[in-house]
């Protein structure tokens, strides 16, 4: 299991995580969202001993992860912006690959090399973004390591790309167990993919949880009356967004269902109807609330 | 990692190219070469060119190889994929820093001693051996000093200049501690200062060890100084030496405390600070103030011969020195920017100028200036030329070199003579002397002793006029060293009696 506790790190003099919390159990997908700058990356880095932390702790199945050669050959961090030798091919990758990480699978290797359709000894530098992206995926599902961690690695995927990416993804989590954490802006692929997600921002996470807990805990409810309403009406409401315009509203609540139904039924609307809340449309809301940006549907 | 030598294998495996043209490289500067220099030089001549060869081969590859190998630590990307490894840091430190000494020494050992096989007469000995032991030592030293200027570093810009600057500042402050003492010693001295120089080098062994061990292009000088000596002089013996005796062990004992720095800066380097302004009070802010002390140094008289005059704020290297000095800082700290410290420090760095040349002046160049010739000198000769400044007439004079076993007297009776030609040259230096006329003479003396088994000069050179006092004086001193019998050699150019050239039997 992914541990992290009161972790907090600054980068020169500027504080990134400041007291994150964390726990992802094992074999599961968990989808990291934030605004940019949020510290997703930098969370990432900490998580695969890139960088250490400053302050509190973080362990994997209870060991720490900096500067530990056991740990660290069950984690594999893809970046961003995967770094490759000069004029390396993908072969040439997979031989430092294989050199650290004992579970590479040369079967595995190469079916998802053939799946993919990439030339192993052309140089990567020839490559377009995408299939960059997508050799460093080839290396990944070969790996199959214990912990992967995944920074916007959807980024230059085409459809098709994507599609057999999260297949491939949650077939090795059924079958290895591997614990996935996906950073990304594409929050509804994360929606397709994981089980639990997390709203990194103003350096902690705000939010944590799985997902359809969560979909189900936020709910958008539009309204109509026959006279003008008074938004304080909605005030004892936990909102994550509200518009009145006149004689209608429309509201994102947080909340149990039925007990906001049975209260805005008391107002006597002449419409009232519940609809499905979306991943991305409950990262926005939560956004909005903070002043990140206006969300307008 | 099943394998721990798999990740060296690995590494040299994808260095295999730039390990081929290295092995070129050294084939064709070592057993080519040397095929071809058999033929015209003979085996020490050669053994010495492949000796010189190898010291330029070891400080370019000690220069080359921490750059190459741990440039992984400039650069984000770069340190995601190597920071994630499954390797502890230390060991990893430790695998690369070998790589980099086998790297320095394999090949170079492996083809010399190919090239000493295919000279004809094999070419190896004792003082070869010993050479190369020193020149390896020495590599190592500065391929360590490298590898910790490139880890501490946080840039390819930063590691480049800091990787230079430490190789050619201790030659630049040695050569303006040079200037000052030239500069200021005819205020301490009477004979010509390249003389001092010559005897602290030689006879100063504070003077040997600190330059062995501070600086090593200072080092490399000595080290190839000594080469010729060892090789070509023949009956030399083992006595003259410009290394101090064991400084190789210092070397390499320098090197595992540069080791042990280097992985410590290694094992606590943050993956963050890739592409940041270096920050270590070593690097920037010691070779900033290095450097302009060293200019300051070299431009105080630099259109005088002693003393700071108001257009010296104006010579070349005074304004390099500012120059660089702010360059440099813009550079370290990656904006144009000029903070109050930088012009505190630069203020501080002028003043300790001055009390730098005050001090040398007042402690007689720190006590390592000592123009008469010690009492207790083994041997001593003297060398006297008097001439015509405009013509081509002298009159030339050696003695015998006297020994103090053999013959005490002599020698000090030439102490005194020094005493007094010191005080001939400290008369001359207060008056000016008018040598602006057909009858102006020069007097060349050069007093010549071995000390400590060295043999070191002191040489004064006077003017004066024909037939003056200083003229009368000094044929005087040739009549009665001639009358003594003390004479080797007197030589007369342009003079009517000829008979006045003769050999002592």
């Amino acid at each position: 299991m992914l541990n992290i506790r009161c972790m907090s790190k600054k980068l020169g003099e500027v504080l990134v995580l400041d007291q994150v919390s964390l726990q992802i159990p094992d074999g599961s997908i968990f989808g990291l969202v934030g605004p940019n700058g949020a510290g997703k990356s930098t969370l990432l880095r900490i998580l695969a001993g890139v960088m250490k932390e400053d302050a509190g702790v973080v362990t994997w199945n209870n060991e720490p992860v900096f500067d530990n050669p056991k740990i660290k050959q069950e984690i594999l961090f893809i970046s961003d912006e995967p770094y490759y030798f000069h004029n390396a091919s993908i072969r040439d990758m997979k031989q430092y690959y294989q050199l650290w990480y004992p579970s590479f699978d040369e079967e595995r290797y190469a079916y998802y090399l053939k799946l993919f359709r990439l030339d192993e000894k052309r140089p990567l530098a020839q490559f377009s973004k995408g299939m960059k992206r997508q050799a460093f995926i080839i290396f990944a599902l070969a790996i199959a390591p214990k912990l992967l961690l995944l920074d916007e690695v959807f980024d230059g995927l085409d459809p098709m790309m994507r599609l057999t990416f999260q297949r491939a993804l949650a077939r090795c989590v059924e079958e290895k167990k591997m614990t996935v954490l996906i950073s990304s802006h594409n929050i509804r692929e994360l929606e397709d993919i994981c089980d639990g997600f997390g709203i990194l921002d103003e350096h902690c996470i705000t939010t944590s949880g799985d997902i359809e807990e969560v979909k189900e805990s936020v709910h958008a409810i539009q309204l109509a009356f026959q006279e003008e309403i008074d938004p304080s009406l909605f005030d004892h409401l936990e909102l994550l967004s509200i518009r009145v315009e006149s004689k209608f509203a429309k509201l994102v609540v947080k909340g149990n269902v039925e007990k906001i139904v049975n209260y805005l039924r008391s107002l006597d609307p002449v419409i009232l109807e519940v609809q499905n809340v979306n991943l991305e449309e409950v990262f926005l809301y939560e956004m909005e609330q903070k002043g990140y940006g206006i969300y307008e549907q | 990692m099943n394998n721990s030598f798999a990740y060296i294998r690995y590494h040299i495996g994808r260095d295999r190219n730039f390990l081929i043209l290295y092995g070129i490289v050294l084939v064709c500067l070592f057993p080519l070469l040397a095929l071809g220099l058999q033929n015209n030089l003979k085996t020490r001549e050669c053994l010495m060119i492949l000796l010189f060869l190898l010291m330029a081969v070891m400080c370019v590859m000690a220069l080359v190889l921490p750059v190459y190998l741990f440039h992984f630590l400039w650069n984000r990307r770069e340190m995601d994929l190597y920071a994630s490894v499954g390797m502890k840091r230390k060991t990893f430190y430790a695998y690369k820093y070998g790589i980099g000494v086998a790297y320095l020494w394999l090949p170079p050992f492996v083809v010399l001693l190919l090239t000493m096989l295919l000279l004809r007469s094999g070419g190896m000995d004792l003082a070869v051996l010993e050479m190369m032991g020193k020149i390896f030592a020495l590599g190592l030293l500065l391929y360590s000093l490298n590898v910790w200027i490139a880890i501490v570093c946080r840039s390819r810009l930063d590691a480049i200049l800091m990787v230079v600057s430490y190789f050619v500042l201790p030659l630049l402050l040695i050569l303006a501690l040079q200037t000052l003492l030239v500069r200021h010693a005819s205020l301490l001295v009477y004979c010509q200062p390249y003389d001092l120089l010559y005897e602290g080098v030689l006879t100063n062994p504070i003077i040997r060890w600190i330059a062995s061990i501070v600086s090593v292009p200072s080092a490399g000088i000595l080290l190839a100084g000594e080469v010729p000596v060892q090789l070509m002089v023949e009956g030399i013996g083992n006595n003259v030496h410009l290394l101090p005796s064991g400084v190789w062990l210092v070397w390499l004992a320098l090197s595992v405390v540069l080791f042990f720095g280097a992985r410590r800066s290694f094992i606590t380097k943050k993956a963050e600070d890739a592409q940041t302004p270096t920050t270590s009070l070593f690097l920037y802010p010691c070779v900033i103030c290095a450097l302009t002390l060293a200019l300051l140094l070299l431009s105080g008289g630099w259109y005088a011969s002693f003393g700071w005059y108001v257009y010296d704020f104006f010579n070349p290297p005074f304004i390099a020195a500012i120059f660089l000095y702010f360059i440099l800082w813009f550079i370290a700290q990656r904006q144009v920017h000029v903070r109050a410290r930088h012009v505190t420090i630069l203020l501080a760095l002028i003043a300790s100028v001055f009390l730098l040349e005050q001090g040398f002046l007042t402690s007689n160049g720190f006590g390592l200036i000592s123009e008469r010739i010690d009492a207790d000198a083994e041997q001593v000769q003297v060398e006297i030329t008097m001439g015509m400044l405009y013509g081509d007439s002298y009159h030339s004079v050696t003695t015998t070199m006297f020994s103090r076993e053999d013959n005490e007297s002599a020698v000090d009776e030439l102490l005194e003579l020094q005493d007094v030609v010191i005080e001939d040259a400290k008369a001359q230096a207060q008056e000016a002397v008018d040598i602006d006329n057909d009858q102006a003479m020069y007097y060349d003396i050069t007093f010549r002793f071995k000390q400590s088994d060295v043999l070191q000069t002191r040489s004064y050179v006077l003017y004066g006029a024909a037939e003056d006092e200083l003229y009368q004086k000094y044929d005087e001193i040739l009549q009665s060293l001639r009358a003594k019998g003390m004479l080797k050699q007197e030589y007369v150019q342009g003079a009517t009696d000829s008979s006045l050239a003769f050999e002592a039997g």
